[in-house]
This record gives C-alpha cells, sequence and structure tokens, in this order.
C-alpha cells in the first residue's frame, strides 16, 4: 500500500520536474533575477554592486529617451492595431465566401505572417530603401522625389507602421476567419429572407458575433506591438535620433550597448508589469464578459 | 391569394438529380407536408420555393405570379428552420422584430406587432431573454413568432421539430397546426416523421430519390397506398409486405389465394398490422419478439424470410419461439405488381 502511494508520488515528480526545469530556468529564475537586479547598481572592478532600491525606476521616469521610446511603442499601436483589425476583417470576410481561388488567396493573406520578422524586414528594406527601392521606383514615374523614408524622423515610424500591418493583418485575419466559421450558415439564410443587405447583415449580425474575436485579437495585437522588434535590427537600429525606436529594442541597447544592466532591468520590470496587466485583462474581459451563453 | 404551384421543378447538383422533375400544387390556407427518407431531395425543394436554392429547370408560382427568377426576400415567404437560425446576440425581442427593422417599420408599429406575435406563441414574459436562456420548445416559439410578424400569407418550415423532444413535439404539432388554421397560412412543411405529416397535413408529398412517389391527403396514402414504397414508409409499424413468389399460396385466406393464382401479374402482397388476427388456420408463423405498449402489443413474426408485424389488444398469451397462424379479410390486402407498384384491381 505504502509502496503504491511512493510509486504514484515518483510518477508524479517525473513528469512534472521536466516542464517545471524548463519553466523555472527560462521564465520564474530570469524574471526574479531581473527583478533583482534593477534593485542593486551595476558593479565594476573598482566599484562592487550596491543597493539602490527604487532609484532605477525614479531614473526611468526622468530619461526622456524612455519617453520618447514609450510613446513610439503608443503611436505604433494606434497606427497598427485598428487598421490591422478592419483589414484582418475584410480579408476573412472574402476568403469565408465561396470565391474561385479561396485556398490560394487564404494562403496569400496568410504568407506574411508564415515569414520571420528578419525576412520581412529585408523585403520592406528593399521597398523603401532611397532612390533604387521599390516605393521611390514607382513614385518617380509620377514625378515625385526621391525620399529616404528610413532615414528621415518624421516618416520612419509610420513606414514601420505599414510594414507591421502587412505583416500583423494576415495574423489576425485567421482569428476573423474561424469566428465567421462559428457563425450557423442558416442565420445568413434567415436575415436573407427577411430582406437584410450584405452590409446590415454584417453589421447587425456578424459584427456583434465577433466581438468576443475582436476583443482577444485587440489585446493579442497590443502585446505584439510591443514584443516584435526583430525587424529594428535590420532596418533603423531605432534611429534616427531614436525616432523608430521602441522599448523592447531600448532594453536590448541599454542592457547589450550601453552595458547598464541595472537599467535595463528596471526598463524590463515596467515592460513586464505592463505586459502582465494586459493579459489579466485579457483573461477577464475574454472570458467573463463577451460571452452570449 | 397565396397558393403555389411548382411546375416540372429540377436542381441538379453535378450529375445527381437532387429534385427530379417534380409538379405539385398547394391551395391556399391548407397545410402541406414534404415527407421522404433523409437525401430524398426535400429540404432542396423547400429551399428552391424560397430562393435560397435556385432550380436548375423548373418553375414556381406564389399566389399565381411566377417567382422562379426572384431573390427570396421577394417572395413573400418566411421560414423556419430547422436550428431555429436565432440571433444569438439578440433577445427575444429583437430576434422577432429583426425583419420590421430591415425593412424600416416605425417603432410604434415594430412594438406592437411583436407584443402581437408574442402573444400568439405564448413569449410574452420573455422578450427580454436571449436565447440561450430559452429551452428548445421556447426557442422554437421564437422562430414561429419571427415568421408570424413578417406578415407573409406563405410560411415554409424545415423539419422544426426534429431538435425536441418527443413529448414537447406532440404539444408542437397541435400549435402549429392550430396557428396555421387561425392566421390562416399557407404552409410547406418538410419532415421525414410520417407521424408528423400523418397528423398534420392537409396533404402529404412523399418523395424518394428526388421523385414524387404519391401525394394526397393522409387517409389516401394510408389506405391506398399506390407502391410499396407508399406503403412501408406511412405507418408504424409499416405494412407488411409479402413476396407472391417466395409464399406457399395455400396459406392465404381462400379468396385471396384464389386471386393470387388466377393472375399471375401480382408480385407482392401487403397489409397492415391493425388487419392481422391470429386464427386456427392461415399462414403459419413463427414469433420472435413483442413490444408492449399497454393498450397494445406489437408482435413480430417470421413468415420464411419475411418479418411480419401485427397488433393485438392488450397483453397476449404470446412469447417469442410460438408457432402460431395467422389470417386477415381479404378485403383489406393491398395488391402490388412486379415493380411494386399498386394493381387497379379493386
Amino acid at each position: 500500500m505504502l509502496m503504491e502511494t511512493h510509486k504514484r508520488h515518483l510518477l508524479g515528480w517525473a513528469l512534472f520536474t521536466p516542464a517545471a526545469i524548463l519553466l523555472i530556468a527560462f521564465t520564474h529564475y530570469p524574471t526574479i533575477a531581473t527583478f533583482i537586479n534593477s534593485l542593486f547598481s551595476n558593479s565594476s572592478i573598482i566599484r562592487p554592486s550596491r543597493f539602490i532600491g527604487v532609484e532605477g525606476y525614479q531614473d526611468l521616469f526622468d530619461d526622456p529617451v524612455f519617453w520618447k521610446v514609450f510613446s513610439n511603442n503608443i503611436w505604433l499601436a494606434l497606427g497598427t492595431i485598428p487598421t490591422s483589425i478592419g483589414l484582418a476583417i475584410i480579408m476573412a470576410l472574402i476568403v469565408n465566401k465561396a470565391v474561385p481561388g479561396r485556398s490560394f488567396l487564404r494562403i496569400a493573406y496568410f504568407t506574411p505572417t508564415m515569414l520571420p520578422m528578419i525576412a520581412v524586414a529585408n523585403i520592406w528594406l528593399f521597398f523603401y530603401a532611397p532612390e533604387i527601392g521599390m516605393l521611390d521606383q514607382v513614385l518617380g514615374l509620377f514625378g515625385i522625389d526621391s525620399h529616404n523614408w528610413l532615414g528621415n524622423p518624421s516618416t520612419v515610424l509610420p513606414a514601420i507602421i505599414v510594414m507591421t500591418i502587412w505583416k500583423e493583418a494576415g495574423f489576425f485575419m485567421i482569428f476573423y476567419l474561424a469566428g465567421l466559421q462559428t457563425i450557423s450558415p442558416e442565420l445568413a439564410e434567415a436575415a436573407e429572407l427577411e430582406g437584410s443587405s450584405r452590409w446590415n447583415f454584417f453589421w447587425r449580425v456578424q459584427y456583434p458575433l465577433l466581438l468576443p474575436t475582436t476583443l482577444f485579437v485587440l489585446i493579442n495585437a497590443f502585446l505584439n506591438s510591443f514584443k516584435l522588434v526583430d525587424h529594428l535590427f535590420v532596418l533603423t537600429k531605432g534611429g534616427p535620433d531614436n525616432a523608430s525606436n521602441l522599448i523592447l529594442y531600448y532594453i536590448y541597447e541599454t542592457a547589450f550597448s550601453f552595458l547598464d544592466i541595472s537599467y535595463a532591468s528596471a526598463l524590463t520590470v515596467f515592460l513586464l508589469l505592463l505586459l502582465a496587466v494586459t493579459a489579466l485583462a485579457q483573461f477577464y474581459f475574454v472570458d467573463k464578459r463577451v460571452h452570449y451563453r | 391569394m397565396s397558393g403555389i404551384e411548382i411546375k416540372n421543378l429540377t436542381r441538379v447538383f453535378g450529375d445527381v438529380k437532387a429534385v427530379d422533375n417534380v409538379s405539385f400544387s398547394v391551395p391556399e390556407k391548407t397545410f402541406t407536408v414534404l415527407l421522404g427518407p433523409s437525401g430524398c431531395g426535400k429540404s432542396t425543394l423547400l429551399r428552391m420555393l424560397c430562393g435560397l436554392e435556385s432550380a436548375t429547370s423548373g418553375q414556381v408560382f406564389i399566389g399565381g405570379k411566377d417567382v422562379t427568377s426572384l431573390e427570396a426576400a421577394r417572395r413573400g415567404v418566411s421560414m423556419v428552420f430547422q436550428s431555429y437560425a436565432l440571433f444569438p446576440h439578440l433577445d427575444v425581442k429583437e430576434n422577432i422584430q429583426f425583419g420590421l427593422k430591415v425593412r424600416r417599420v416605425p417603432k410604434a408599429e415594430r412594438a406592437e406587432k411583436t407584443q402581437a406575435a408574442a402573444e400568439i406563441v405564448g413569449l410574452s414574459g420573455l422578450l427580454d431573454r436571449k436565447p440561450a436562456n430559452l429551452s428548445g420548445g421556447q426557442r422554437q416559439r421564437v422562430a414561429l413568432a419571427r415568421s408570424i410578424v413578417s406578415e407573409q400569407s406563405v410560411c415554409l418550415m424545415d423539419e422544426p421539430l426534429s431538435n425536441l423532444d418527443a413529448k414537447l413535439r406532440a404539444e408542437m404539432r397541435d400549435e402549429i397546426r392550430s396557428l396555421q388554421q387561425r392566421l390562416g397560412l399557407t404552409v410547406v412543411y418538410v419532415t421525414h416523421d410520417q407521424v408528423e405529416a400523418m397528423s398534420m397535413a392537409d396533404q402529404i408529398v412523399l418523395l424518394d430519390a428526388g421523385k414524387i412517389v404519391q401525394a394526397g391527403t393522409p387517409a389516401e396514402l394510408y389506405t391506398r397506398p399506390e407502391s410499396v414504397f407508399s406503403a412501408r414508409f406511412v405507418g408504424i409499424p409499416p405494412m407488411n409486405i409479402l413476396s407472391i413468389e417466395m409464399s406457399d399460396h395455400d396459406d392465404f385466406p381462400a379468396a385471396l389465394s384464389k386471386t393470387v393464382n388466377s393472375n399471375p401479374s401480382i408480385g407482392f402482397i401487403g397489409v397492415r398490422p391493425e388487419h392481422i388476427s391470429v386464427t386456427s388456420t392461415g399462414l403459419p408463423v413463427t414469433v420472435f419478439g413483442t413490444d408492449y405498449f399497454g393498450g397494445e402489443t406489437v408482435v413480430r413474426a417470421h413468415y420464411r424470410d419475411s418479418t411480419i408485424y401485427f397488433r393485438c389488444a392488450d397483453q397476449p398469451d404470446i412469447k417469442p419461439g410460438d408457432e402460431l397462424n395467422i389470417s386477415w379479410p381479404e378485403k383489406q390486402t393491398h395488391i402490388f405488381d412486379q415493380n411494386k407498384i399498386r394493381m387497379a384491381s379493386d
């Protein structure tokens, strides 16, 4: 009897351990270590690390670059989310119908999402390059002068927003397509018999029924706008003058270019808190509020 | 004027004829049931009637007007779907008046009509509920109210009771039938359940493999089935069919065996379970099962390779394994030819 219990415990631990090791080593420990690092100053050969408490977080609020990259992030979110959601809904509506070449269209819309962000950035680098880039070539045909899209502080963020929309919209389309397919086709027929136009049906039936999808996508899009930075390595390195810099890239710079681990840790904790609050909001809203059943 | 006339209607999917040259008419203010096994084309036929499916050839007239190429909303029909097709995010009131809003009916009128329709189907107290918080029967009523409020004189129903339990189904059968008569609706109702067809219909159109097998009143279908298919589809348990080739004619009631012997074109004979009685001589059968229903018992027995069902009052002293002789009045015999078509002997 006792042996049985021991065996069961042993099996339980054996099953639990691999996942636990991975989680602890790569998630929990780094999170805690980062938090501790943010409370201590950087150590060097001549000055050992010392406890500085919330000084790092005070620096964060006084740092104009931080506010710059944070507002960049907000603009990026505002610029990409509504447009890519709108496009995603339109694309999903198109490929949900029995149009010729539907599976080809679905793949075409989804391709940007499957590409790694680095590859996407390389493609768009070719579009945006001054003089020789595709955009300038096309605009040149209409007699419009060449622009340094990525080199100009006023155009660099919009340029990145456009690219991000291109990358994200196809991803969100998948969720909307799944959402549309859960709507019974009989609803469309019932509405058709009542004389409801396509627009009326979308507005009165499909859109409200897609609300849970929209909320899910909204929060994921918001999280993504903070998490996606790979393209900055290829396109702009955050420049010019931090005009395209984003929080995650700024953390990377602070830690590995400026070697200020303490401040980078404080920035990281701030970002983690922001993302955690958003994720909690997602659980609360998606699971509790937007349900019809 | 809301009678329906269907002329030579055909619908082809790929190389399958789902509906094959079907013609019938539905008189105004009557209840017609399209009956048949699944895949017989009855739903496709209904969908062509309301315009959700286009016809390959043939015509549909509603109220004397050719509506074959008219879009669904302009044919003047309402429809109750099998799954009810309620909008899950709208409450009962909004569901009922969905169509009124589409047609921009003024608010006061909308409220009045919604209230009236809700009262007719007994939903007045539930107008603020979402469909998810309604029982199956209540959802069914919302679908009916939506159909009533549209004020179309033709109402199409696609297996509207198939998602309900047996007790509720019997209740709703009565209710739909009385609603149809009270409001003077022309109803076309699709079902595979012959009980629904028998109890509700003024006219039954029996379909098989896209073709009409027989059309007539429930009594006509029951008492004068045009073919073995009709005979076996209508009635529970189904009509007993014996192949002449596989039977010993001397076991039949005397007059019948004479008829059979004198007419070589007879292929099959049929007799309803309620007309069979246990007798001292007659067809020898071996009982293999009995189903006791209280007021009656259905006995299942074998005669050679055929299965025979017959009804007995109350609970007869019959057990599986018993060997009995059965007989029936000769005039209750249905006679079919080699192609399983009724013979015009009587």
